[in-house]
């Protein structure tokens, strides 16, 4: 039969499991704003009975702490936010060149393209002044600087984002080993218990790699891996593998995985985008650009050429020719001996010099059908409305997966958050718990004192 | 399900983030009028601006162009308006001459005189161009030689300017189509001259009739020139008013709709208010609140 010794005994097991059990509670409630926190709770279980005939309980131990964690919703979280700051990043890019082909302020190419046409008609009115040959030359040029400025702008922000691209790399590397590093300590600390705390850690680190490229973990029988989406290995049972930096012959970066080549299977996460940003979005925008350009210079050259000056000079290109489309926006180039010389400019389509019929042919070129692409406005305007529709729609897109990130993360919430009224209600049955233990022990202790009063009086 | 204590502070967020854009957006399209600040406000409303601008813009330059064109055939018209009293004047002078109720010598004198005065008529200059040179306007239309014979030295070309995408309107009159047409006034004043002064009344005669084919000449290039004048009105009248069909156009796509953007403002507002009233509250309700 169990004495007053073995329920001091439980009382004092009582005592210390509640007093864990407030622990974890405040650890609880330490962490309610920390982010990546998965809430903990104590694990009781009752001590084995003793006696023989009377078989009593000998009160509580507590064997340890579980977090409270759903490894999926942490899997979801992570491909939600590559997703979310893939799509940020390629709006953000996208709204970049926006600026550069926004006409809302009647600031842009268009109005030089328009002057550009006009100063032959204007050259129409009296082709001889030398006033009217200057501003054809004056408006060209601005024409050519302003095409110019835009393709440069393109190309700087392709270097801008090939650089960018680097950067994430090395900060991809940089998470990549910090995981490693973590996932080895678990490997250690988790032989004898598990480490909650370096587990929230490694996933806050994951969720932050998930942010430059999404991620694929294997976690199982104490193997852990951690992959790319096209399962090329990051971290293998503890060791990083970094990736790393090659150059394409262009002279553009490459991300490689042992030696391959894996720049465009990356998926998800700022570096997709930065991917398909640099090697789809601008160079398609400069072929629209190079396209207007060249078109442009094409038909004007092409009728000026067949035009006379007052002189009677003909053959006289307005645009050094372009040979090719690509690059066409960055060559495009005054004629030097137009632009030295404005009595150059052809106006007539007699040998004599005399008459404006060229010029005014010169000036309807901004009309003239040039199939199948259309006049340069029309290209413009196509140009125009393709980046305006492609920035509004990845714009909805970083919307939406701004609201499904925040859903994720309020389901996260819901399984692993903490809940100050949920500990609060622990706090009090840990309390009464312990101040019902701590009476147990009073009345033991009474009984005791009785019972050694007893002995004294004999 | 089970609300942890971030899960209200995070849509709190959200919703408060996104109220506050879209109050964002109506506050700048009421401070900038403007609901097309960026083509992805409305791209296609913004491919539209492109071409409305651009017509817009070609459209002032024909309205200038039909400008240009009308005050040319005013001068010239003008200039062919003292033509016509010259040649009046000259023809009555010859017709004196031939009934002998003037003095020759005098009315000779004052037919030279009446000769330079229609050459300057004939090498009217506006804006430094010459207006019956042809397109050859650079240079006088008609020149005297010392020996006093006057030669055209423009060329027959009929000068057009563009007025409209696919229009054009003849701005000026070849001088070989009015002073050297099918009578070359200065020869034919030249003839006169000679007749007057031989005092043959036949002779004189001769030259009256061409002086009054030239006078038709003359009046039927007025008649043209009135005509082409209505045509460069009409141009502008209809380049004007295409453009106000233009301007109402580009306001309908890129001018903001004050009223709803002001509504706009108001419910987003109060919608702010609503959430951040809430948003006081869930911090406020806890079991804390209710234990001692």
């Amino acid at each position: 039969m169990s004495g007053l010794g073995t329920a001091l005994n439980t009382a004092l097991q009582a005592l210390q499991a509640n007093q864990i059990g407030l622990t974890v509670v405040s650890n609880n409630i330490a962490n309610v704003n920390t982010p990546g926190y998965t809430r903990q709770r104590v694990l009781m279980q009752e001590s084995p009975g003793v006696g023989d005939t009377i078989r009593v309980g000998t009160g509580v131990q507590v064997v340890g702490t579980e977090a409270i964690r759903d490894q999926i919703i942490e899997r979801r979280l992570w491909s939600e936010t590559s997703a979310k700051s893939g799509s940020d990043m390629t709006q953000q890019s996208l709204s970049d060149i926006e600026g550069l082909f926004n006409e809302a302020g009647n600031t842009g190419l268009l109005p030089r393209i328009s002057d550009f046409y006009n100063s032959f008609q204007k050259l129409s009115t009296n082709p001889t002044s030398p006033e009217m040959r200057q501003q054809v030359v004056t408006s060209a040029l601005s024409l050519t600087q302003y095409i110019n400025t835009r393709a440069n702008d393109l190309r700087d922000m392709k270097t801008a984002t090939d650089l960018a691209i680097q950067h994430d790399v090395s900060k991809a590397n940089v998470l990549i080993q910090q995981i490693a590093d973590i996932s080895q300590h678990i490997h250690e600390v988790e032989i004898t218990t598990p480490a909650s705390d370096l587990r929230d850690q490694r996933t806050l680190l994951i969720k932050q790699l998930s942010e430059i490229m999404s991620v694929r973990e294997l976690d199982s029988n104490g193997t852990y891996q951690l992959t790319t989406g096209n399962n090329r290995p990051l971290v293998v049972a503890g060791a990083a593998v970094p990736l790393e930096i090659g150059t394409t012959p262009g002279g553009l970066t490459t991300v490689l995985s042992d030696t391959t080549d894996i720049t465009s299977e990356i998926s998800g996460g700022t570096l997709a985008a930065r991917v398909a940003f640099r090697d789809s979005s601008i160079p398609q925008y400069q072929q629209q650009l190079d396209q207007m350009a060249y078109d442009l210079a094409n038909q004007v050259n092409l009728v000026h050429a067949a035009s006379y000056d007052p002189d009677g000079n003909t053959g006289v290109n307005v645009f050094t020719p372009i040979a090719a489309i690509a690059g066409a926006a960055l060559n495009l180039q005054l004629n030097a001996a137009i632009a030295a010389d404005p009595r150059k400019v052809a106006a007539s389509n007699q040998v004599s010099g005399a008459g404006n019929e060229a010029a005014i042919a010169l000036g309807n070129l901004v009309n003239a059908p040039n199939p199948p692409r259309g006049t340069v406005i029309e290209q413009y305007r196509a140009l125009v409305f393709q980046i305006g529709s492609e920035t509004a729609s990845a714009q909805l897109e970083s919307s939406q997966h701004a609201a499904m990130l925040t859903q994720l993360e309020n389901l996260r919430s819901s399984i692993s958050g903490v809940s100050i009224n949920e500990e609060t209600t622990a706090i009090i049955q840990f309390q009464r718990a312990f101040q019902a233990s701590a009476r147990v022990v009073s009345v033991v202790d009474e009984l005791l004192q009785t019972t050694l009063a007893m002995l004294g009086a004999s | 399900m089970r609300i942890a204590d971030d899960s209200g502070y995070r849509n709190l967020l959200l919703d408060i983030q996104r109220i506050a854009e879209r109050m964002q957006t109506a506050q700048n399209q009421i401070s900038s009028g403007k609901k097309l600040t960026r083509p992805s406000d409305d791209p296609s409303a913004a491919a539209d601006v492109v071409n409305v601008d651009s017509v817009r813009a070609n459209s002032a330059q024909y309205l200038d162009n039909a400008a240009t064109a009308e005050s040319r055939l005013q001068i010239a018209d003008s200039a062919l308006d003292g033509v016509q009293l010259v040649t009046d004047r000259i023809r009555t002078l010859a017709l004196m001459a031939q009934n002998g109720t003037s003095t020759p010598s005098l009315s000779v004198e004052e037919i030279s005189g009446l000769r330079d005065q229609l050459l300057s008529y004939a090498n009217t200059v506006f804006e430094g161009q010459y207006m019956f040179a042809g397109s050859n306007t650079d240079s006088a239309a008609y020149d005297k030689a010392s020996n006093g014979a006057i030669t055209y030295s423009g060329n027959s070309d009929v000068v057009k300017l563009q007025v409209g995408k696919a229009s054009t309107l003849q701005s000026q009159i070849p001088g070989d189509q009015v002073f050297s047409g099918s009578v070359d006034i200065f020869q034919t004043i030249t003839d006169l001259v000679t007749a007057m002064s031989s005092g043959s009344t036949s002779a004189i005669q001769t030259q009256v009739t061409k002086l009054e084919q030239f006078s038709q000449t003359v009046s039927s290039s007025r008649t043209k020139l009135g005509g082409l004048l209505n045509g460069a009105t009409a141009a502008q009248n209809e380049l004007r008013q295409a453009d106000l069909t233009l301007v109402a156009h580009l306001s309908q796509l890129q001018d903001a709709d004050l009223a709803q953007a002001l509504s706009e403002f108001t419910q987003s507002q109060n919608a702010l208010q609503a959430a951040t009233a809430v948003g006081a509250r869930v911090s406020t309700l806890s079991i804390l609140d209710y234990l001692k």
